[in-house]
């Protein structure tokens, strides 16, 4: 399995990459991308089944970044995870019609995304 | 920010600092394995390290503004070796890792905060800012102190709502 993980923060992407080791997700590759823009850029060069995206980014937002895998159906498989410090009712409601399957809000234990990284991980093989 | 501030009545700025002092030992506990309380504020002279402030402005929804946090730079370390599992032994970080870490701390904080305050309403956060300086400055805002695994925090904020959304605010907290 190939995931893509979209955060402007380094060393949130470095915990997240971390904790995704620890897991017994089979993974094949873990591409990183710092805003929306450089995540679309990879999902239209490599075959991604695990998208894990922060939504306040620059240049192009997390929300902004899953409307366009929302309305291409290239990625009508691709499993999406919001990871956020915006744990908002109204945020996840626009989470649910992008067809986020998950939505975790930060600040977070690594057991917490690890249990969430292993029920994504057992949808994106289905 | 376009609108004006008005004044903040004495029970909301309370609430709100006691919401803040609640976001974060939430950050510190569940992301640094770290404890948190309010405290007073410090003898700054006897803090003698450099400090580090993340400041993030926030927008959106009825309340608009900033937050900022400004840490000693050997808490900032502490926290980052906690985040990352950095082995203190090993050689220090880059600098602009540790600013990214404490960049992401005062992010965590001021989103947690908003969301409990504010659980129906969207937001958007800018990037962290960080810098570093001898002393941290209010600059006339409103301020609260936190002690972070007995280290001084100093969380800054301001705020620009209408008075009805000033008190819905203060609620959440």
């Amino acid at each position: 399995m190939r995931i893509l993980i979209v955060d402007d923060s380094s060393m949130m992407r470095a915990m997240i990459k971390r904790v995704v080791k620890l897991t017994n997700v089979p993974v094949e590759e873990i591409l990183e991308a710092g805003d929306g823009a450089q995540a679309l850029t990879l999902l239209e060069s490599y075959d991604v089944q695990l998208l894990l995206t922060d939504i306040n980014m620059p240049v192009m937002s997390g929300a902004d970044l899953l409307r366009h895998v929302a309305g291409d159906d290239r990625w009508r498989r691709l499993t999406r995870v919001i990871i956020s410090t915006d744990g908002s009712e109204a945020r996840r409601e626009q989470a649910a019609e992008l067809s986020v399957r998950c939505y975790l809000q930060k600040p977070f234990s690594p057991e917490v995304l690890r249990d969430v990284l292993t029920d994504a991980a057992a949808a994106a093989r289905l | 920010m376009s609108s004006p501030m008005p004044p903040l009545p004495p029970d909301f700025e309370r609430a709100v600092g006691g919401a803040i002092a609640v976001a974060v030992s939430t950050v510190a506990e569940r992301c640094f394995f770290a404890c948190a309380d309010r405290c007073d504020e410090p003898d700054l002279d006897d803090v003698h390290a450099e400090w580090l402030v993340a400041t993030v402005h926030f927008d959106d929804g009825p309340v608009r503004g900033s937050l900022a946090c400004s840490l000693p730079s050997d808490l900032a370390q502490w926290l980052f070796d906690a985040f990352s599992g950095r082995d203190p032994a090993t050689p220090l970080p880059p600098r602009h890792q540790v600013d990214d870490l404490v960049g992401e701390f005062s992010n965590m904080v001021c989103g947690t905060w908003l969301t409990r305050c504010e659980a129906n309403r969207v937001f958007r956060l800018s990037a962290p800012v960080v810098s570093r300086v001898r002393q941290p400055d209010s600059e006339g805002g409103r301020r609260e102190w936190v002690a972070v695994n007995n280290r001084p925090v100093a969380i800054d904020w301001q705020l620009a709502a209408s008075n009805a959304d000033a008190h819905a605010v203060g609620s959440g907290g």
